[in-house]
This record gives structure tokens, C-alpha cells and sequence, in this order.
């Protein structure tokens, strides 16, 4: 039998500004959507909040109208991301086989690794401790033989709990669980199963599978039945498999307007290094090049070109993403009096294959390729731009304006 | 200008042509084909400012003179017309009458001193080639033409004629096609007058479309002439000339490779199925495909996680050492063996991550080069 662990943070978002801000704690909270104003909605609210009667993507007037003392903060992904990823490295440490399912929830498979960790309720309890105290965020635990049973006996106690589920506990502990509580079951099927009077995980598990086939077909007739009998064959995959990124891009919001198309020019070469650079410490390559040009009155331009080679240099990069801008002009004159400025650049890299090089034909590509990897080597000891493209310098000296600063760029 | 001519003749002759305008150019004049009428024939001409072609058609002149017609519509109109005798009348309004049965179009004419006038070479250096064998040189390198404007000068075929050989063959005219990770290479050993001494880069839109012209042709001869800025075709009745890609080709005698490890010879049309079959798999891993030979066969094996994967084994005539696994994209090897005209082919590997050499068997005037791809476990 195995051993998998469901870990599942307890209101995520909203927890982790309390966490952030001392002075949220405590207290009715809602993450806003969009501006974080009073027109956005609730993405996600605090226990304090949901005690109160807030529910997720209530529009955020309704939401003051119930609670009026309910405090609205902005969403900050940068934050949730860099907390989650914490997290999951930290939950790394006990088996490679972890699961990402979602920024908050994550499956463990610890049926080769428990053992040497003290069995699977000790580790829930570091993990716990270690969240707590790292980041003062709470989070539920489910253990069980398979993902389903581990994520039941998760749902079993919010917030802060953990629970084992295992064959012999089926269906006593989880009898009133409701079957819309059940993964991949939706409102639909909820409806045809209570036609069928199941209701509870306690009326699926006395079905008789006979009776699921001929209403749901062999396939999911079947998997109800599973589920239904606490059995679940899926898999924990580590994340590596699915996580592989589809796209790399960069952009920058520019200080100011710019109509000058030299220096746009410039930002987008200097973002295109970057995609390269990150494509390159990746071992990916991409054959689709995305431009976007954010214009005045937040017009926004995009277009993107499959091309023929796999590209890693940032010049080859910029070579197409500027073909592509030519278009962003006849945009801009179309759309006036938008004024034909430009305030935001960003070069995005998809279509990636990872860890292939297509070897060429050309000693002269082929001697770019070690050049590449040689000013790889020196900035990944002194520092990003350290050895850059003249052409980058050359901005700054026929631009004043030109310098787009390194460090202000970032990557998404 | 009014003449009669029969529908058939009509629809070959602009069918030819039509493919040579352009639509989307900024300069509206050059969608229109010039007709113009002499004696006893029609020429109709086409210029889009890179190709230029002109070609006559048969028919009964009864007012010489010229007109621009608007290619689209008209060659719309040609390929649905009933094949009979169709007649055209430049009346008063600069409106073209066209005439069948008992019916008639009116089409909006321009007045044909306004088309750029076709560029011809009138001196150069020249020579001149049997339509099949010109026709099959073309099918042989074109495909590997590179298709990105970043690479302009691969978008061209390089043509060489002349008697200094240095190609490693015993040839003296040359078609070399690459996109930088293959290499196509046909040669003819042609009895030349003089020596040419020609090294152009065509583009190879212009092969394509004289491929189309002499396809399945094989009277008569095909007359080239190159100045420094063009390259002119003429066939029969039909002429094409197309400006030259300027620029350095690669250097293709550098990368042929000098020798190989391993030399295995195979059926070439159960290679190609079985790099067919690969290719349906390796398509989800950006066509990545194995190559192997071992105990006298040669494995082709590829796989994309989340779909499967294929094991190809191929009986081979095995010379050299055994082959480790090298990768290739699998295209560019059914690409090749899509147009390789022999029973049996040879494929030489050399060791680590040199490149691959195919070859029809006992032939040296063809030869396809392809560039491995460096996958993790060659790292």
C-alpha cells in the first residue's frame, strides 16, 4: 500500500498578507481582484472574513455592505509565487515525488521516504511547525493510501488540521462527506447522482457498480465505484513533469513616454538578451517570437511569428521582434489620437523544446553558439551584463535616454 | 487590339503566369497581366519586380495592339469558361469585351504603358541544359532552401557552372541548396562550349516556377543567361527572368565531409517508410528521431512522453563500425528520400556528432548532407 500525503494551505492568499502586515491579523480581510478598489471582486478572503458571511468573487461592494469593517488589499502574485515555491522546496526534502496541483496544494508520495522520516504523521507535523513558523501560515493534512483518501482526510478538518484516512475507515469517518466534495465530480453529475439517491460518499460506497455502468457508462461508471470504495491508481507526478515551462518572456514599463524608435529598439534588444540568456540557463530554445507595445490611453499592441530555427541568442531574437514592430506602427497611426508613444516593451519566447540543439551546417553559427556560452560564463560569475552587446552601450550614448537599467527589469 | 484564341490555349498560358503576380504589393499595377497582340500570337506578360516571366499563346489577330487586364479576375474568369473560341475587343473606354458563345464579359482595362517593363539580360555569360535534366536537378535542392527572411541568402539555390571543378565530383553544373542543417547538392556532367564561369545565388521561387514550366518537358533546351543582377530562362515560348540574390553563399565544400566511420546501404523506399512512421511520433518531440546501427541493421527509434513511441528496424548492408545512437530531425531525412530517384541508398555516419551523408547507390553526381541534433544523452 502506499503512502501519499495531501498538504493544502488554509485561505492562501488572505493569509499570507496577514502574515505580511501584522496589522491584518485578526481581521475581516478580502484579496481584491483587478485594482483592489471598490469595483473589483473578492478573490479570496480571510477565516475572520468567511466567518462573517464573504464568499469568493462576491463583487467587493457587497461584500463592505455585509462587513463593513472588511479590509480590501490588493493581490500581490509575486508574493503568493514566491511563498508557494518556498514551500514546495521545503516539501521537497522529504520526496522528490511531489505534486504541485495547484499555488496552495500539493500531493506527496511518501510510501518510499516515510520510514526513514518517522513515519508520515511525524512529517505532516514538521511540515506543519516548519510552515508555521517560517511564514506563520496554517495548513490542512490529509494521509491516506492514495490521493483521494489523503485529500478527503485533508477536507475533514480546515483550518490547521491533519487526519489519516486508510481501507478500514470506509466509509465511518467520511460517511456524510458530500459526493460534490469529490474530485472531478461537478454539479451535473451531483444532479444525476442524486437522482439516483446517492447523496453522501456513505450512499456511493453502497452502489452497486453494476448500477453506475449502466447509468454512467464502463468508464466513469466504473471510476464512481472506485471512488466510491476509496480506491484511486492515479499517480503522484512530480512536478518537473508537468511544470516544464511553455513560454519565457521580459517587459518593462518605461519611466516615460517614448516616441523615439531607436531607443524602443534599444528596450526591446536589451529584453531579447535577457529572454536569451534565461532560454539558454534553462537549455530551452523556442521557435515563436511574442512583441507586445503598451501605447498611450492603454492601447495595447501584440503580435507573434512561428519561425524556422529554434532560437537561444538574444540577437536572433531581437532580429525577428523587431520585423514584428513594423506592424505596431501601422497600429499606432490607425489607432489615433492615440499618441504614437510607447511606455511598455515586452518580448516573450514560446513553441520551447528543451535540452536539443540542432547542430549547423555553418562553422560560423556553430562559433556563435561558443561565444554565447563563454559570456554566459563570465556573467554568471561577475554579475548580469557585465560582458553585454555593443549595441546596448551604443543606445546609451546616441540616446541619453536610451539606459534602460538592469535590475529594474524583471522577468514574469 | 482584338483577337480570337481557344479557351485552352487561354487557360494554359495564364494559368502559367498568374503564380508571377502579386497581389499584395503596395504598387497596384503589377496584379495586371499585359496582353499584347501581334501578327498571330498573344504575348501575355507578368512582373512582380523579382520574377518577371512572358509567354505567347496562339491566335487569331484581327487589330494588333496592348492592354493590362486584372490577373486575379481574369484567370478566375479563364478556368470556368466554356472551351470554345473566345474573343477579345479593346473597345472605345478602355473596356476589354470578351466574347463566348453567345455571352460576354466587359473588364476594366489599363492602358499598357504603365507596366514596369520586363528587365531583360541582354549580356551575360550563358549557356544551356536539357529541360529533365535542369527539371530534376531543381526537385533535388529546392526543398532545402531555408523559408526565413533572417537567412535571405538561403533562400536562394546556388548555381555553378563551369569546367573548374572542386566539389569533390566529376560534374561541371551545380545546384546547392541549404538551410543551415541540411545540404542538398546535384551535379550534371554537361558538354559546355566554353566555360561559363558562373557562381549565382537564384532565388528559388523562380526554380519553382520554371520547374513548373518544363515539368514533364524533353524537347529542345533550356537557354540560361546570368548578368551580375539577373537570370534569365528561356524555353519554347516562354521566358522568365528573376533578379539574383546578392551575398556570400556558404562555403558547401568545407562541410562535405571528408570521410566516414560507418556506410550502410539500404532500401531507399523502406528507409523512407520507416522514417515516415518515426516521423508520426517524433512529431510531439520537435521531430527528434534516433538513429542507431547495430548487428547489420539500422534502428530508427523516437518518442514524445504522454503519446508512445516507435522502434524502426531496417535490414542494412553495414560497413565501418557500429553506430552509437546520433539524432536527427527526422523531416529533413524523409525530405530527401522523398526525392532521391534510385532503388538503393547509401547513409554514412561519422563518429560523435558529425554529420550524416545520404546518397542515392553508385551515383556521384547527388549528395545530402544533415546536421545531428545535440540531445542530452550526446551532451
Amino acid at each position: 500500500m502506499r503512502t501519499i500525503m495531501h498538504v493544502d494551505m488554509n485561505a492562501y492568499f488572505a493569509s499570507v498578507e496577514q502574515a505580511a502586515n501584522p496589522l491584518l491579523r485578526g481581521r475581516p480581510i478580502a484579496v481584491g481582484g483587478g485594482t483592489g478598489g471598490k469595483r473589483s471582486v473578492v478573490a479570496a478572503c480571510s477565516y475572520e472574513a468567511k466567518a462573517r458571511g464573504i464568499k469568493n468573487a462576491m463583487p467587493a461592494w457587497e461584500a463592505l455592505r455585509i462587513c463593513p469593517d472588511l479590509v480590501i488589499v490588493a493581490g500581490d502574485m509575486n508574493k503568493y509565487i514566491y511563498t508557494s515555491a518556498q514551500i514546495m522546496a521545503q516539501l521537497r526534502t522529504y520526496t522528490p515525488q511531489v505534486e504541485v496541483f495547484s499555488i496552495d496544494e500539493a500531493f506527496l508520495d511518501l510510501t518510499e521516504t516515510a520510514g526513514r522520516c518517522g513515519g508520515p504523521v511525524a512529517i505532516a507535523k514538521r511540515v506543519k511547525q516548519w510552515i508555521r513558523e517560517k511564514f506563520r501560515l496554517t495548513c490542512s493534512i490529509g494521509i491516506g493510501p492514495n490521493k483521494l483518501l489523503a485529500k478527503l482526510a485533508g477536507e475533514l478538518k480546515k483550518p490547521d488540521g491533519l487526519n489519516e484516512l486508510w481501507p478500514p475507515d470506509i466509509p465511518g469517518k467520511i460517511e456524510q462527506i458530500k459526493v460534490s466534495e469529490l474530485c472531478g465530480v461537478g454539479r451535473k453529475l451531483e444532479e444525476y447522482l442524486a437522482q439516483m439517491g446517492i447523496r453522501t460518499f456513505g450512499d456511493l460506497h453502497r452502489a452497486p457498480r453494476a448500477k453506475l455502468v449502466k447509468r454512467f457508462g464502463a468508464v466513469w461508471g466504473d471510476h464512481l465505484w472506485q471512488m466510491g470504495q476509496g480506491k484511486d491508481d492515479a499517480p503522484v507526478r512530480p512536478s518537473a513533469y508537468e511544470e516544464a515551462a511553455k513560454s519565457m518572456g521580459h517587459s518593462y514599463t518605461l519611466p516615460g513616454f517614448t516616441t523615439d524608435q531607436a531607443e524602443v529598439k534599444g528596450y526591446l534588444l536589451r529584453l531579447a538578451e535577457q529572454v536569451g540568456r534565461r532560454l539558454r540557463k534553462e537549455n530551452c530554445k523556442g521557435n515563436v517570437v511574442h512583441v507586445s507595445l503598451g501605447f498611450g490611453n492603454y492601447q495595447f499592441w501584440g503580435k507573434q511569428r512561428k519561425v524556422e530555427d529554434y532560437l537561444d541568442d538574444g540577437y536572433e531574437i531581437y532580429r525577428v521582434a523587431e520585423r514584428l514592430t513594423l506592424d505596431a506602427q501601422r497600429f499606432a497611426l490607425r489607432n489615433r489620437p492615440t499618441p504614437n508613444a510607447v511606455r511598455f516593451v515586452g518580448v516573450t519566447v514560446s513553441g520551447l523544446i528543451h535540452d536539443l540543439d540542432q547542430i549547423s551546417l555553418l562553422p560560423q553559427k556553430e562559433d556563435n553558439k561558443k561565444v554565447l556560452r563563454a559570456v554566459d560564463a563570465i556573467n554568471d560569475r561577475y554579475g548580469e551584463f557585465t560582458v553585454e552587446r555593443a549595441a546596448i552601450m551604443a543606445t546609451v550614448i546616441e540616446h541619453k535616454s536610451g539606459y534602460v537599467p538592469s535590475r529594474s527589469f524583471r522577468g514574469h | 487590339m482584338e483577337f480570337n484564341c481557344e479557351k485552352k490555349e487561354l487557360q494554359t498560358g495564364v494559368s502559367m503566369i498568374e503564380k508571377i503576380v502579386s497581389t499584395r504589393s503596395t504598387l497596384p499595377i503589377i496584379g495586371n497581366l499585359l496582353f499584347e497582340a501581334q501578327k498571330n500570337s498573344i504575348k501575355i506578360s507578368a512582373n512582380n519586380l523579382e520574377i518577371g516571366m512572358e509567354l505567347s499563346i496562339k491566335a487569331t489577330v484581327s487589330k494588333e495592339g496592348s492592354a493590362l487586364l486584372p490577373a486575379k479576375t481574369l484567370s478566375g474568369i479563364v478556368s470556368k469558361l466554356p472551351e470554345t473560341k473566345i474573343g477579345f475587343k479593346l473597345g472605345e473606354n478602355s473596356t476589354i469585351k470578351i466574347n463566348y458563345d453567345q455571352s460576354h464579359f466587359n473588364l476594366h482595362a489599363l492602358p499598357a504603358d504603365e507596366f514596369p517593363a520586363l528587365n531583360k539580360v541582354k549580356e551575360g555569360k550563358t549557356f544551356n541544359i536539357s529541360p529533365e535534366t535542369l527539371h530534376s536537378m531543381i526537385k533535388q535542392t529546392i526543398f532545402a532552401v531555408s523559408g526565413s527572411e533572417e537567412k535571405y541568402v538561403l533562400t536562394g539555390v546556388l548555381l555553378e557552372a563551369g569546367k573548374s571543378s572542386q566539389a569533390g565530383d566529376q560534374t561541371n553544373v551545380r545546384l546547392v541548396a541549404t538551410d543551415g542543417y541540411r545540404l542538398a547538392k546535384r551535379g550534371e556532367k554537361i558538354e559546355l562550349k566554353s566555360d561559363p564561369g558562373i557562381s549565382v545565388i537564384v532565388p528559388a521561387k523562380a526554380l519553382s516556377e520554371l520547374a513548373k514550366i518544363i515539368d514533364g518537358r524533353d524537347k529542345g533546351e533550356v537557354k540560361i543567361h546570368v548578368s551580375n543582377e539577373q537570370i534569365s530562362f528561356r524555353y519554347d515560348d516562354v521566358y522568365l527572368v528573376s533578379r539574383l540574390i546578392q551575398g556570400q553563399f556558404p562555403d558547401y565544400r568545407q562541410v562535405i565531409p571528408k570521410k566516414s566511420a560507418t556506410k550502410i546501404t539500404l532500401s531507399a523506399s523502406e528507409m523512407l517508410r520507416a522514417a515516415e512512421r518515426a516521423a508520426v511520433i517524433a512529431a510531439g518531440s520537435a521531430n527528434v528521431s534516433a538513429f542507431e546501427v547495430r548487428g547489420g541493421k539500422l534502428y530508427i527509434t523516437a518518442n514524445t512522453p504522454d503519446v508512445g513511441s516507435v522502434t524502426e528496424v531496417i535490414a542494412a548492408d553495414v560497413k565501418g563500425v557500429e553506430k552509437a545512437r546520433v539524432s536527427f530531425n527526422i523531416r529533413l531525412i524523409t525530405d530527401v528520400l522523398n526525392v532521391i530517384d534510385a532503388e538503393m541508398v547509401t547513409l554514412e555516419l561519422g563518429e560523435g556528432l558529425s554529420p550524416g551523408v545520404i546518397k542515392p547507390e553508385g551515383q556521384t553526381e547527388y549528395l545530402y548532407i544533415v546536421m545531428p541534433i545535440r540531445t542530452q544523452e550526446a551532451a
